[in-house]
């Protein structure tokens, strides 16, 4: 069965990494370099190649199998070496404390509300001590979470029937502060279709606690 | 307005000193490119104020014919030496110029991009700037231009006789907030800015760091000049 995710990598479109996630990879690079660093739902695999690209020992993981073709034929390409595994992020297909650094964007909240805390859990526990991390989450302002239907308190089933985990500021605080430190919470938000509605996400990083 | 273009000039000369792999396109501008630009297949694309050049190079790599023009001669020499280093230089001339005072002819873009400088020209500059961009326009040309817009923290501390944060830089080299000389649009007046043209669309984009103490935001503005023009407009 081909899902949504298939259908969208199929169309082989070389994605652009997310300003955002370049400035984040080149102020930690030198602490980057010195390890393994996750991609969480890598989809194509244009933060996981960015990465590649800047000598860091990248590692990409998406659910969808023929994102991950693409991302291993992409580096292979461009003379890479990155790895790629096609695996849901409720269940990461590495040991405990494996990484010096994650990022998930525009990943980290698709799902029920119990899959996306499972998803949490496995990047701290993929994650060393004192590893950073970069995870973008949807916020309880978009409109997804307004516009459609909710599946529970945290949850919206949105387009194409996929569910989509939303946060407040103060949801992020409580699960995040006492295994991490430095936690920085910033809001990245826009319009679309001329004001009228709201994408409102959460960009959280810090360093998991020694 | 000499001032400013000096603090413009040190602005990129501080730039160049850091990592120009940090200059990656805007996420909104690779969209424009992807649901405008290609869909109407743009080939020669002009971007004002371009800075140390991100998006020329991001137009060029696309196949694009570019120009680029800025107020700062240290801009345009970063941008040019950035370009020649990727081996990207055929196909983009680079000029210092005003942004009210392109040394275009009349209809001779299918593109412009106009990103996030509007802000530091006077109210009656800005429109001056619009009016160029509908000029250089082919009909049927698509424009995107961006501006701070009054929910950024610069607007607050202004208002707060605090004056501009003129000490703010962004992590990693990204575009430091050196506030110039600020002016802020409400949607209303930004929409007016573009009254001749059609298919204005205003979209606000806003951003947070330090923990969510400093606000950036900005308006984006995409908009088509009109395959014909009523000559009539002023007895309305």
């Amino acid at each position: 069965m081909t899902t949504f995710y298939d259908q969208l990598y199929a169309r082989k479109v070389k994605l652009w990494p997310s300003e955002e996630v370049v400035a984040f990879v080149e102020s930690n690079r030198s602490r980057l370099i010195g390890g393994k660093v996750l991609d969480i739902g890598c989809g194509a695999g244009r933060h996981t190649i960015y990465m590649a690209r800047r000598g860091i020992d990248a590692y990409g993981v998406d659910q969808s199998p023929v994102a991950i073709d693409y991302g291993r034929r992409w580096a292979e390409q461009e003379g890479l070496r990155a790895e790629f595994d096609a695996k849901d992020f409720q269940e990461l297909p590495y040991p405990d404390e494996s990484f010096v650094g994650a990022v998930a964007w525009e990943s980290l909240f698709f799902g029920s509300t119990a899959s996306v805390r499972r998803g949490i859990q496995e990047v701290f526990r993929v994650l060393k001590p004192g590893a950073v991390f970069f995870l973008l989450l949807k916020s309880k302002d978009d409109f997804r979470f307004h516009c459609f239907p909710r599946l529970d308190l945290h949850c919206a089933e949105s387009e194409q029937g996929i569910p989509v985990t939303c946060f407040t500021r103060e949801e992020i605080e409580s699960d995040f502060l006492r295994r991490v430190s430095n936690l920085n919470i910033e809001t990245s938000n826009h319009s679309l279709e001329n004001g009228r509605k709201t994408v409102a996400n959460f960009i959280v990083s810090g360093q998991k606690k020694s | 307005m000499a001032g400013n273009t000096a603090s413009w000039e040190d602005y990129h000369i501080d730039l160049e000193r850091k990592d120009a792999a940090l200059l990656w396109p805007d996420d909104f501008v690779i969209r424009f490119y992807k649901s405008e630009l290609r869909k109407i297949g743009a080939r020669r694309v002009l971007e004002i104020g371009c800075g140390a050049g991100r998006h020329v190079y991001f137009f060029r790599l696309m196949g694009l014919d570019v120009v680029g023009t800025d107020v700062a001669h240290s801009a345009i020499d970063f941008t040019r030496r950035r370009l020649e280093k990727e081996g990207l230089v055929d196909g983009v001339e680079l000029r210092v110029a005003d942004a009210t005072q392109i040394p275009y002819s009349d209809d001779s873009f299918d593109g412009v991009l106009a990103w996030r400088f509007l802000h530091v020209l006077s109210p009656a500059r800005a429109q001056e700037c619009v009016d160029q961009i509908f000029r250089l326009l082919k009909p049927g040309g698509k424009v995107l231009l961006g501006t701070r817009s009054p929910r950024s923290t610069n607007y607050e501390l202004i208002r707060a006789g605090k004056g501009v944060d003129v000490n703010f830089d962004y992590r990693s080299g990204q575009l430091s907030e050196r506030a110039v000389q600020d002016t802020y649009f409400s949607r209303k007046e930004l929409a007016s800015l573009f009254s001749r043209f059609e298919g204005v669309e205003i979209e606000h984009m806003e951003w947070t760091r330090n923990n969510e103490t400093f606000r950036a935001a900005y308006w984006a503005v995409t908009a088509v000049k009109p395959h014909y023009v009523c000559q009539c407009r002023s007895g309305e």
